[in-house]
């Protein structure tokens, strides 16, 4: 029999969003409503592909206290495909765990099954009598587990494929927690067709049949990290029998964040700068096709345009300007950040053999850069002041201020400051 | 590195400039103002480290001489020679190695110790500009100004620096300052994470709020319960104590049925039977009464309708003659009209035959043929004739004025022709034009005879004079002062000149007395001669020599004159010959000759006018006469029309015997009179058989109608419009009788109805009563009375049969059947009434009870159920977290730019620090040792103290840069600055120290130490100083011979190239 089923995962629904800087309202009212509109976007897609069942690989919340919002939106979700015929088959994962957390909805409509946290489970799915698959699936009890769990998996007896549906870290991933972590044998060991994933936002294929291993990443981007861009959604999987195709990914993302990059190179002033932002911004609005988009941009390179840029306030002006030119209303481009990583222009070789003060200068910050130690005392001296567990607290992990970046900025800022005559 | 020399293609004023061979010690170049040494500056500067870009706001220094621009700096280092060559615009720098390879960008970093255009400003270079803007600071300003000179800060010092980055920390973050962004970011997401955790409590108080509803629900649902019994037992005794009065009467109503004995033979409808019998008889009883009431009267009514006999046997007749009545009516009245018609036509016709004559009748009439003449024709011949006389006598009238027209214009002709033969004799204009030419040109030679006489007469006395002055001539007649005669001649020319102006003029008066008082003047001069100088002795030969020359010169003047004069005479002889006046004419002759010409073109001129008249007036003439002779054709045309319409109306007079002296409109008459009385016979004749005819169709109506009348045994014999009338009265008299007749069979029908229906009636009456007498015998009565009496008993029982039954049905009704209602029914044999009162009373005070709580449940419920949905809807917990990350970030790039600001300005401490340690005191040793030197140990030390500088006298006194003279702090500014360089050259690649005019505003011993200290870095470092002051070469060339002094000339752009001194 043909049929065809819907793999997602991360859902996260009612996402804050991360690392998202103050946003006007129009763009509030967009993000706050993203994943949920997503999942409901899922929901259509669904019912329109007439899938025979929907696996969802966890995180269906973004954390334990799990928001009425959500909840009485994922009900609504699984009612609909519930009165449709369609089966939903769902794991929860570390953000949002079994055993933490509340629980505004009490029951489940017809075909929706909740893995436990015990063990691993088998549910069959018909279609017109016929057995078409078996669903395996496991949940998290807690936030953190370690365990592999995708060693519990085993191959069923009963007709059709066989789907294990997992919120796991497979290969080590280091940009997500090791959480259930495994390898892609212990995988193929489980003897499963399709091993429906979840945990991993970046869509990507671990093995292309026997069996098929797939994230199909978070269904609305979260953050402007580079895990969280571009397109996100679901996978549709066409089954012939035994027989899978490669899954088609479908993006179901109501809001995407995006990245550019815009040398200041070959740019006399500002306003070619922001021109040439705006045509940057203009490309990301074609790809999202349709979508609200938020944008991050970065400034680089080393010319004219970085003097300008560095007295006080530019790039804050710069970034008002590009965002008056925006629509208030949907679909809009929303200029997240503008981060400034040029190079004033200054032949920094020359200086440092030059032996005036910037030349010494470039000499001190030099020797600390090849100190490390050096260097992180050297900063921890003089950052006392905002090294508070309050501070830390609110503002969250910062990175090191001696890591390379930071500490080049502050070097360039020194250099700069006594080079121009701003300030 | 050092400047050996340059190659100046083109900048500013130079243009093609070499200077070679630079000491490696002092230079001094030397100039005046716009000589070109700020341009010199310049240039150095754009080749080592490259032009300004034009956006820069530095002067340009187009070549103003020529050449490219651009040009080479002569270098040499520790390696050798090399060179540097740009030009603006160009390729780039090109730089020549000692090795002779070009060499790259490195290589020239290399060369000018990787500084910039900047770094030479601020370390190598010296301008005035600086030390006299010392003068513009205040006294904390100087010091800084000073103290900064010895850091190495490129545009600014590093403390600017440091409190430019101090300034922007604060603004995020600094002690006890709430309004700096990072403690306000603080602040602002302390307040948001409350909001979030109030907007998650609330969110998470869900379950509570789900489960208030519920229990709410779970209220609600208890207290319906217990009201709805409570409703039952109220509902249940009302019930019972309604029910009770129907089964208390139902019981009592058996009871009293039992009493009653059984009637036997009386069916329960007995009495009903008996009533009904009853009805029925005497009801068949009154409607046979009716129908023989009925039965009377149609009787009664047949006998009072009688008809008329006689009138049904004329009735068809009578009806065809109404019917014919209004034909006959209105025969009568076209009789009456054909009547009165014929005979107006009768009395017309004899007038029109009366006109006609005597003989003339209706036969005569009736027999004339039409088609002799017809009045049309007549009107045709006549119009004819009309229209040819009108058209004849327009034609006449137009011929009339036309030639009255036509001989004015001939007799306008002759007169103007008449009038041109009077200035046949008067030249024509060409003839004047030549007079007019004529008489100007010999007004002009007059006047250039005059000139000529005049002018020869005066060189002609002036010879006689010459002749008579000749030394040892006699005396002349007259003697007169020198003066007096050249006075004479020249009124007597300016008299002339007049007079020719006024003949120009047309004042022949005024021309002619000037010229006379010319001539008189011209003759006294000729008569009279200068006194002659008297001659005597040597002198005299030479007097004479020279006299002899003037007699000669005069003599062909003279002669010279007389010839002019001449020929000026034979041109007016001419002239005037040709003007028919005297061979010398004057003046006068000549006006006159001048006036005779104006009235000569006056009279040609009048003259051609009137002949140009004389021409249009024949030409008129002509035309006039062109159309009369049109008009007398039209003319004559129209008089023969005429007299062929007059021809025509005679022949057919005689051809119609028409009397020869009728004219066409008499001849109409008689026409019109026949047509006239033609037309009243053929009216007439018509009328007359029409009245003829209904004459007799209305004498033949009345004869019938008279006959009919007297069969219906009327006796008149009416006539005319009496006829009508008696036949309408009879026709309705027979319309009466025919109704008459029917009525009567209406009522014939009626009366046999009423028999009909009498003859039932009797029966059912019949029927009804034997009925009656049946029912009488079944019941064993044999009369009405006992029949009553037997039926009231059944009836007795009857109803109180109905009682029961009635209250069982009422009872039955209100509770139904089943098991409740046996219950029911059980409750109500029991008769407890008090007990059912009490029942209810207590049932209905819990209801009241019962429903206040429900009330209250209801209301706690629904604010149960609003929270639970506000709580569903809400995305408050989204909003602040979104909110909160906002912020966050927000916070954490304050927090990481003030990092970042730390730490450049902890770079820039450390630096600072450092240098002030290490580098400054050297700095501060050569300074020291140089401002002793240009103070003559007055000053022995400068140290730095707590950040700022101190001098120390010989005796150790300190004293601020404050406290120094504005000189002596110019001196203390420079001998720092000569510290730096020395520094920065014992560290870094030295480059040539460049001074413009520094010393020109110290005094003479400041200059000289000064000069002194330059000297003494000019023993370290090459120097090239600038100054337009001779006296500072002075200084410094005393003081170091080998100082190489160039020379440079005040410039412009025009001139040539410069010359080289070479001291």
């Amino acid at each position: 029999m043909r049929f065809r089923f819907l793999h997602a995962a991360d859902l996260h629904l009612d996402t804050p969003f991360e690392g998202i800087r103050r946003v006007e309202p129009f763009v509030a009212d967009a993000l706050r409503d993203a994943s949920l509109r997503a999942f409901e976007s899922l929901v259509s897609l669904a019912i329109a592909r007439e899938v025979a069942f929907v696996v969802l690989a966890g995180d269906i919340y973004d954390g334990p206290e799990r928001g009425v919002r959500a909840q009485l939106t994922f009900r609504r979700g699984l009612d609909r495909l519930s009165d449709a015929g369609i089966a939903t088959l769902v794991v929860h994962g570390n953000h949002d765990p079994v055993e933490t957390g509340w629980s505004a909805v009490r029951s489940w409509p017809a075909g929706v099954t909740v893995f436990g946290a015990g063990e691993v489970a088998t549910v069959p799915v018909e279609r017109d009598g016929e057995m078409i698959a078996s669903v395996h699936g496991i949940s998290y009890p807690t936030r953190a587990v370690t365990e592999n769990l995708a060693l519990r998996f085993a191959r069923g007896d009963a007709p059709g494929i066989q789907v294990g549906l997992l919120h796991a870290n497979v290969g080590a991933n280091p940009q997500h927690d090791p959480y259930s972590p495994c390898t892609l044998d212990d995988l193929r060991a489980g003897g499963m067709d399709y091993w429906a994933l979840g945990h991993v936002h970046a869509r990507q294929v671990l093995s292309q049949g026997d069996p098929w291993a797939v994230y199909p990443g978070n269904l609305q981007g979260r953050s402007p990290k580079a895990s969280e861009r571009g397109p996100k959604g679901a996978l549709v999987v066409e089954v012939d029998g035994t027989t899978i195709a490669a899954p088609e990914f479908v993006p179901l993302d109501r809001v995407r964040f995006a990245y550019v990059e815009a040398d200041i190179a070959d740019l006399a002033d500002l306003p070619e700068l922001q021109e040439l932002l705006t045509e940057l911004a203009l490309r990301e609005t074609r790809a999202a096709e349709g979508r609200s988009v938020l944008l991050r941009a970065a400034l680089v390179g080393a010319g004219p345009v970085a003097d300008d840029l560095r007295r006080p306030g530019a790039v804050a002006e710069l970034l008002g300007a590009l965002r008056d030119g925006v629509r208030r209303e949907e679909p809009f481009v929303w200029w997240e950040h503008l981060a400034d990583l040029t190079r004033p222009a200054l032949d920094l070789d020359a200086l440092r053999r030059r032996g005036d003060f910037p030349g010494e200068l470039l000499l001190l910050a030099d020797d600390l850069s090849a100190d490390p130690e050096r260097l992180h005392a050297f900063a921890e001296q003089h950052l006392a002041a905002v090294a508070t567990p309050t501070l830390d607290r609110l503002a969250g992990p910062l990175e090191d201020p001696a890591e390379p970046m930071p500490w080049r900025q502050a070097v360039d800022l020194a250099l700069t400051t006594l080079v121009t005559d701003d300030g | 590195m050092r400047i050996v020399g340059w190659h100046i293609d083109g900048f500013g004023v130079f243009s093609d400039i070499t200077v070679r061979d630079l000491p490696p010690d002092l230079t001094v170049v030397i100039g005046p103002n716009e000589a070109g040494k700020s341009t010199l500056l310049a240039f150095l500067r754009g080749v080592l480290f490259g032009f300004p870009d034009r956006r820069a706001r530095e002067r340009d220094y187009p070549p103003l001489n020529g050449g490219r621009p651009g040009g080479r700096v002569f270098l040499t280092d520790d390696d050798g020679p090399a060179t540097v060559e740009r030009h603006r615009g160009g390729r780039g720098v090109r730089v020549t190695l000692p090795d002779g390879r070009e060499g790259s960008a490195a290589d020239l970093a290399r060369l000018v110790g990787y500084a910039d255009a900047e770094v030479f400003r601020n370390l190598f270079a010296f301008s005035l500009t600086e030390l006299e803007s010392l003068h513009t600071l205040d006294t904390a300003a100087v010091r800084d100004r000073i103290f900064t000179a010895g850091v190495l800060g490129a545009g600014r010092s590093a403390r600017h620096a440091v409190a430019a980055l101090d300034r922007r920390r604060d603004q995020l973050l600094r002690p006890r300052a709430t309004s700096a962004a990072i403690p306000r970011l603080t602040a602002e997401l302390k307040a948001v994470d409350s909001q979030l955790a109030e907007a998650k409590r609330v969110a998470q108080d869900h379950p509570r709020a789900k489960a208030e509803e519920r229990r709410w629900s779970e209220e609600l649902d208890r207290l319906s319960h217990e009201i709805a019994d409570r409703r039952e037992t109220v509902r249940r005794a009302t019930t019972l104590l309604d029910l009770w009065p129907d089964f208390d009467d139902g019981a009592e109503a058996r009871r009293q049925l039992d009493s009653l004995a059984d009637v036997e033979g009386l069916g329960e409808d007995a009495e009903t039977q008996f009533g009904r019998l009853r009805g029925e008889v005497a009801s068949a009883a009154a409607g046979r009464d009716e129908r023989a009431a009925e039965l009377a009267a149609a009787e009664r009514r047949l006998a009072g309708v009688q008809p008329d006999d006689r009138l049904a046997a004329v009735g068809p007749q009578t009806r065809s003659l109404y019917a014919e009545l209004s034909a006959h009516a209105g025969r009568r009245s076209r009789l009456a009209a054909a009547e009165q018609s014929a005979v107006e036509l009768r009395t017309r016709l004899d007038e029109e035959l009366a006109r006609l004559g005597a003989d003339w009748d209706r036969t005569r009439v009736a027999s004339f043929d039409p088609s002799i003449v017809t009045s049309e024709r007549v009107r045709a011949h006549e119009t004819r004739i009309e229209r040819a006389a009108e058209r004849r006598a327009l034609v006449d009238e137009e011929f009339e004025a036309a030639q009255a027209e036509a001989n004015a214009r001939v007799q306008e002709a002759r007169r103007l022709a008449d009038q041109i033969s009077r200035y046949a004799a008067v030249p024509d204009l060409a003839a004047l034009d030549q007079a007019d030419g004529g008489v100007r040109r010999l007004r002009s030679t007059l006047s250039d005879q005059a000139t000529a006489i005049a002018g020869a007469q005066i060189a002609q006395r002036a010879l006689t004079d010459l002749r008579a002055a000749m030394p040892g001539n006699a005396a002349p007649v007259l003697a007169m002062p020198n003066w007096l005669r050249p006075a004479l001649y020249a009124l007597a020319v300016v008299l002339g000149g007049g007079a020719v102006a006024a003949g120009v003029a047309g004042q022949p008066v005024v021309a002619v007395s000037a010229a006379a008082l010319g001539i008189v003047l011209l003759l006294l001069g000729l008569v009279l001669r200068p006194q002659s100088m008297p001659s005597a002795g040597p002198w005299a030969v030479n007097n004479r020599q020279r006299h002899q020359e003037r007699l000669s010169e005069a003599e062909a003047d003279v002669a010279e004159r007389l010839r002019v004069s001449a020929t000026l005479t034979e041109q007016v002889r001419v002239l005037a010959t040709a003007l028919d006046l005297p061979p010398a004419p004057t003046p006068v002759d000549v006006e006159e000759r001048d006036a005779l010409a104006d009235r000569q073109r006056a009279a040609r001129m009048e003259s051609d006018r009137v002949a140009a008249a004389a021409g249009v007036a024949r030409a008129a003439a002509e035309r006039a006469a062109q159309e009369l002779e049109i008009l007398r054709e039209r003319t004559d045309e129209a008089h023969a029309e005429e007299r062929e319409a007059r021809a025509e109306w005679v022949d057919v007079k005689a051809e119609h015997g028409i009397p020869a002296g009728l004219s066409p409109r008499a001849a109409l008459d008689v026409v019109g009179a026949m047509e006239r009385a033609r037309g009243l016979l053929r009216q007439l004749e018509p009328v007359e058989r029409e009245a003829e005819g209904l004459h007799k169709v209305t004498g033949e109506l009345e004869r019938r109608a008279a006959e009919v009348l007297a069969r219906a045994g009327v006796d008149a014999e009416p006539a005319g419009a009496d006829v009508v009338r008696a036949v309408t009265l009879l026709h309705e008299r027979v319309t009466l009788d025919e109704a008459v007749r029917r009525e009567r069979a209406l009522y014939a029908a009626d009366r046999d109805t009423a028999r009909g229906r009498l003859a039932s009636a009797q029966q059912r009456t019949d029927a009804a009563q034997a009925s009656f007498d049946a029912f009488l015998r079944a019941v064993g009565a044999s009369d009405d009375d006992e029949a009553r009496s037997r039926l009231s008993s059944s009836r007795r029982r009857v109803q109180l049969s109905e009682r029961v039954r009635g209250a069982r049905d009422r009872i039955t009704a209100r509770v139904g059947s089943g098991p409740q209602a046996d219950a029911l029914l059980d409750e109500l044999r029991g008769g407890d009434v008090a007990g059912w009162r009490a029942r209810r009373a207590e049932a209905e005070a819990d209801l009241v009870r019962l429903e206040g709580q429900r009330e209250e449940a209801v209301r706690r419920q629904h604010d149960a159920a609003n929270l639970v949905a506000s709580i569903e809807r809400s995305g408050e917990v989204a909003r602040a977290a979104l909110d909160r990350e906002g912020l966050r970030q927000q916070l954490a790039d304050a927090i990481r730019d003030w990092r970042k600001l730390t730490l450049a300005r902890a770079l820039l401490g450390e630096t600072l620090r450092r240098y002030e340690s290490e580098r400054q005191p050297a700095v501060m040793a050569r300074a020291s040792a140089l401002f002793s030197s240009v103070t003559e140990s007055r000053y022995e030390q400068v140290v730095v103290v707590d950040g700022g500088l101190e001098v120390l006298d010989r005796s150790g006194a300190r004293f601020d840069t404050a406290d120094l003279s504005r000189g002596t702090a110019e001196q203390l500014y420079l001998c720092i600055r000569f510290g730096l360089a020395a520094e920065f050259a014992a560290h870094a690649t030295p480059l040539p120290l460049v001074m413009d005019d520094v010393l020109v505003n110290f005094d003479p011993e400041r200059a000289r130490g000064m000069a002194v200290a330059i000297n003494a870095v000019a023993d370290e470092h090459q120097v090239l100083l600038f100054t337009c002051h001779p006296h500072v070469v002075e200084l410094l060339v005393q003081l170091r011979p080998s100082t190489r002094v160039i020379e440079l000339a005040r410039r412009s752009p025009t001139n040539g190239p410069l010359p080289e001194v070479v001291a």
